[in-house]
This record gives structure tokens, sequence and C-alpha cells, in this order.
């Protein structure tokens, strides 16, 4: 999987230039590649973008992932909040289920539970990865 | 020979009573395996714990969003969130997560709702009423603060099955009203679809 950096970090630095200065400024300098954790070599899944701004102290995030592929495919995420020191200030958020159409780019649309969230990171697993069949891809049953 | 017939029983009996512990991992028995509570359940296509989460925090983040543009929290409460599907679906405890998650949030208070009253004004009565507190030290009657806004909604569902396959639609519905003016201040649902092979 690659992150389209060169395209998507300027979308996020322009995007944290019209936001709110102050309170994001510590994640500005960071590359969007930092902002995802992979959980294996997602097939044909790519994060193509990443957006952020603050709206009344919480973070509005926008992550657009689209499918290479001309199946659907799916996949789980969640999300980190973190403070300005990376101290994570929220629970583990639960796995949530995604299906993504062939040739599909969707937008996650992303709040955070609270305006002591200053910095966030994505957990992805996709369902089918490069190397193996199938992920461990956090699922019970099936 | 009584011997060893004695010494197997109480290895017996002993493994009975303390489980087969692994040596190094503060366990009794193995029969027994803990799973990951956020893991996404698809172990049947009913309402499940995914299910529950996802609408909890999709609904939690949405409410807490539009707090966050008031002045001050707004004080509200929770009423009843009305199950319209055909399953039981414990909808308290929906309502109880979207709670919870707010109030750790820090974006609203909440007043006593209903189903909490009994219990408060118990307690209020017990105070003040019982002779056995002290008068500077007890809760007064007449300070409870009525809550601005009243949280209640909708779970209703749509099942279709074909010989192949059963497609579970969910949506869940919340409107926030504010109750002096009756007018609806917040709305926002929560959609799931479910498809499960035969």
């Amino acid at each position: 999987m690659k992150i389209n950096t060169a395209v998507t970090a300027g979308a996020l630095a322009s995007a944290l230039i019209l936001g709110t200065l102050g309170a994001i400024a510590p994640v500005q300098a960071q590359s969007i590649a930092s902002k995802i954790e992979l959980l294996g070599a997602p097939a044909s899944l790519e994060f193509t973008g990443l957006r952020m701004r603050e709206q009344n102290g919480l973070l509005n995030v926008q992550a657009e992932v689209t499918n290479r592929d001309n199946r659907q495919h799916a996949a789980y995420y969640r999300v980190k909040w973190m403070d300005e020191t990376g101290f994570q200030v929220w629970d583990d958020e639960p796995w949530k289920p995604l299906l993504i159409n062939g040739e599909q780019k969707l937008t996650l649309q992303i709040v955070s539970p609270t305006t002591k969230a200053r910095d966030f990171t994505i957990q992805f697993s996709a369902a089918i990865n490069k190397s193996l069949s199938t992920s461990d891809a956090p699922y019970t049953g099936r | 020979m009584h011997n060893t017939l004695r010494a197997t029983s109480l290895a017996a009996m002993s493994a009975l009573l303390f489980g087969c512990a692994q040596t190094g991992t503060p366990t009794v028995g193995n029969n027994v395996q803990y799973g990951d509570a956020k893991a996404v359940e698809q172990v049947t296509n009913e309402f499940g714990s995914t299910d529950l989460q996802t609408i909890a925090e999709s609904m939690a983040r949405s409410l807490g969003q539009s707090a966050a543009g008031y002045k001050s929290k707004p004080l509200v409460t929770i009423a009843d969130v009305k199950n319209k599907t055909s399953e039981y679906i414990d909808t308290r405890s929906i309502t109880d997560s979207i709670r919870v998650q707010l109030l750790k949030g820090g974006t609203m208070r909440f007043a006593t709702d209903i189903a909490g009253m009994q219990n408060q004004t118990d307690e209020l009565v017990r105070q003040n009423n019982s002779g056995m507190y002290k008068k500077s030290a007890t809760a007064k009657v007449g300070k409870m603060e009525g809550a601005q806004f009243r949280i209640e909604g909708n779970i209703t569902s749509i099942v279709k099955r074909n010989s192949n396959m059963t497609d579970v639609y969910y949506k869940f519905s919340l409107i926030m009203t504010n109750i002096e003016s009756g007018t609806i201040e917040w709305a926002d649902e929560k959609e799931i679809r479910k498809t499960s092979k035969r």
C-alpha cells in the first residue's frame, strides 16, 4: 500500500493553514504516512487524501480511501486520539467495518470525541493483503 | 500399590480443584478464551456488539460536535429510544453508551432521566426527612436543575430474504428537542447494512 504523500501532504498542510492554526500546529510538519497505522499490506486499498481542521475545539478529519481493484473490498479501521505530547486521551475505539466498491474513492468522516485530542492515528486493516490471502483482520466469527 | 493410587488420586483432585494453570500466566483452566471487545463481530446477522458500538459512537460524536457550538455545555436528558425492529434490542444500553461517551468527552451535561428519578427523589427524601443528617451537610430539596434538551429516537429495521441470502438494514434515528420551545435543535441517523449467506 502506497501513501500518496506528495499530493496529500500538500492538502493536509493547506487544510491546516486554513484551519485554526494554534492547536493543530504540532502535527503540521508530520507526513501523512505517519497518521496511518497499517495492519498488513492492503492488496488494493490506498489512502489518497487526508485533511484535518479544528471546529469548536474538536478535530474534524477526512480520510480518502481508494480501491484500485474493480471488485469490492472490505476493511476495518479505528482512530487513536492523542494530545500534543502524544499521550492517548481516549479509550481504544471499536473497529469499524468498511466496504469499498470497485474503483471507488470513499471518504471517511471522523470527529474527535474530546477537545483534549490534538492529534490522531488511523489504524487500518484490509481484509485482503498483498502477502497473504486474508489479513489478521480484527473480526470475530465468520 | 496403595501409595501410587493415593498419589494419583491426589494429583487428579488438585487438578480438578485448581485447574491446569499454565506456568507464568495468572490463569485458571484453559477452556475459555477472552476476545477483543472492540473487534468487528460477524457471528450472525442479528443486532450485535459492533452495531451497538458503531451506533453509539456515531451518535455521540455528532451530538458532541453540535454541543461544542454552544457557549455553555447544554444540560440534557435522555428519553426512550423505541425499538421498532422485530428483534429484541436493549436500546437503553445504546443510550447509556452515548451518555458515557458524551460525559467523558466533556461536551454535555446530563440531568437525571425518568428512569433515575425515583432513586434521586428517594435519596433527597432520606437526607431531608429522616432526621439523621446534619442540616448543613444535606442536599437541599428544590435545587435540581431541569434539562434544557431532551434526546429521544427510534431504531427500525428492514429484513429481506431469498433462497441464498438475508439482508438486514438498520436505521437508528435520534433527535434533540429544546424542552422549553419544543423545537428540534439537532437530528442525526446511522444506517447499517448486513448481509449473510444462508
